[in-house]
């Protein structure tokens, strides 16, 4: 398996952090 | 623009070569990547082309509504270059308005087809730069075109009337233009591009010269070497080939602007006392009858349009700098931030690795070009008004030059823009669905389409002379308008 490196590790956080900021703001726009 | 480049049969030629070639020897999962992507891409396509054939009507579109579109078609109404009297907006650099009119309004309502085209453009060329900076792999070129469709500033325009895209297409293919040689070309669009909002000049000549300036200094510290983005170096030839180009580019420039920005610069210069309203309005006085324009309608315009600039954003000190990397990316309360579009997910992967390759740049003594442009071109937007829309340009070199520079975009890169496309395809569509179905007419505002029937009402009485109407943004008007009403800064008492 190929290895993983510092530039997917900033690429995996940031769609995390992303995805949950978007999910935040949509939730809340519902509440 | 793709009729030539079809019947040239380049994209034929392309296309069969890439099928011999690429796609044979490309693994399962870029496979998956390209056609699921190519899919996403293709109906975030469909959705703005359906979006672009309906006229202008969109909350979205209300400065396309408000001047790009009404002052053109009033000029030709009028039959005259003269000052509109009420619009302080018509004093505003509108020759990429005056070039586009004849095609809007050859429809029996205003068009946006035009602004399509020119997202094609956009498309075209992010392709051809991303496989001149990575070797003419179709591959790159796709996840570049995917990274820009997924962006989601770009997603909001797409399909509608507004003009950022089409100014965007500009600067990018005049440095396409550049690259091929193709100078004759490169200064037309760049000319455009140049004259196409009152601070584009101010900001191109700022950004050339801190460029210039900054390669200077490093030059003390022993920087020879100079890139267009993170790839190999320009070797002593080329250098001199494209600065034998910048010459006859910046001639070319100067000659074509007495043309392309000349016209507008007299008319705001002899109304308003300076070549670029709304900037230093009543600096100059050439017109005899002009009093002091300070305190006058125009003058008062003139302070509203440039205190939007602070509208947006969140502040200007050092921490409102490092946290505006991520806050210009994601919304805020509802769809939008307080930079007015969320730029989106692609803007985030990129930058980090932007940073690195400009940083690495300079760590190996070397004057990346685009990557020293993009900063630059940065720092002179967050010191003027914070609005994403003006970072298109940045951001897709950003895009370009990261994805171009990446060794081998891993899955998980290519993964994140496919997460990119779905998200963006989602809003596009979300976006746009309320129109599927409707006539162009009944997508109309009501006020629009009261003009339209005021329209019939005016020429079956054989009305001539101005029409007094509370309001400015009347693009659907067939006929001479006169707005009443102040509304600063675009609509002036007189």
């Amino acid at each position: 398996m190929k290895k993983i490196n510092w530039m997917d590790v900033y690429f995996i956080l940031v769609t995390i952090i992303y995805g949950l900021w978007r999910i935040k703001v949509y939730w809340a726009r519902f509440l | 623009m793709l009729c030539v480049w079809v019947s040239q049969g380049s994209a034929k030629n392309i296309v069969s070569g890439w099928l011999k070639g690429e796609w044979r020897e490309s693994s399962f999962f870029s496979r998956i990547f390209l056609a699921t992507g190519a899919v996403m891409a293709f109906g975030i396509l469909f959705c703005a082309l359906y979006a672009a054939l309906l006229p202008p009507h969109l909350v979205q579109e209300s400065d396309a509504l408000n001047y790009h579109y009404t002052l053109p078609r009033q000029h030709l109404i009028l039959n005259s270059f003269q000052h509109i009297r009420w619009s302080s907006a018509d004093l505003f650099p509108l020759p990429l308005q005056f070039a586009l009119a004849p095609y809007w309004f050859v429809t029996a309502l205003p068009n946006k087809f035009p602004q399509f085209l020119f997202l094609l453009g956009i498309m075209m060329v992010v392709c051809r730069l991303t496989r001149r900076f990575r070797a003419g792999r179709l591959a790159v070129a796709a996840l570049a075109l995917f990274a820009v469709l997924g962006s989601h500033n770009v997603g909001i325009q797409m399909g509608t009337a507004m003009l950022d895209l089409v100014i965007c297409y500009l600067f990018l293919a005049s440095l396409d233009s550049f690259l091929d040689g193709n100078i004759a070309l490169a200064a037309v669009e760049f000319s455009f591009f140049f004259w196409s909002k009152s601070f584009v000049p101010f900001q191109m000549i700022l950004i050339t010269a801190v460029m210039f300036l900054s390669f200077k200094a490093l030059r003390v510290f022993d920087f020879r070497m100079i890139s267009w983005g993170v790839g190999r170096d320009i070797v002593l030839p080329e250098a001199r080939e494209y600065f034998s180009r910048s010459r006859k580019f910046l001639f070319a420039v100067a000659a074509l602007s007495l043309l392309i920005g000349g016209p507008f610069v007299a008319k705001s210069l002899y109304y308003s006392g300076t070549p670029l309203y709304p900037f230093g309005a009543g600096l100059l006085k050439f017109n005899e009858g002009q009093g002091s324009v300070l305190g006058q309608p125009l003058g008062e315009a003139a302070k509203s349009h440039i205190a939007m600039k602070n509208k947006y954003g969140s502040g200007r000190s050092a921490g409102d700098f490092l946290k505006h990397f991520w806050f210009i990316a994601v919304p805020e309360e509802g769809v939008n931030n307080k930079y007015d579009y969320p730029v989106g997910l692609p803007y985030l992967l990129c930058v980090g690795p932007f940073l690195y390759f400009l940083c690495r740049s300079f760590s190996r003594k070397i004057f990346p070009v685009i990557p020293v442009f993009v900063a630059v071109y940065w720092l002179v937007w967050w010191t003027g008004t914070q609005q994403t829309r003006f970072l298109y340009i940045p951001i897709i070199l950003m895009c370009v030059v990261v994805i171009s520079g990446l060794k081998e975009p891993s899955f998980i890169f290519q993964g994140a823009v496919l997460l990119a496309l779905l998200l963006n395809l989602a809003s596009v569509t979300r976006a746009h669905r309320g129109d599927w179905g409707l006539e162009p007419v009944q997508t109309l505002r009501e006020q629009d389409r009261s003009l339209v029937a005021l329209n019939g009402s005016y020429v079956r009485q054989e009305q001539r002379g101005y029409v007094d109407l509370a309001f400015g943004d009347a693009a659907f008007a067939q006929f001479p308008v006169n707005a009443t009403v102040e509304k600063l800064p675009f609509i002036i008492r007189y």
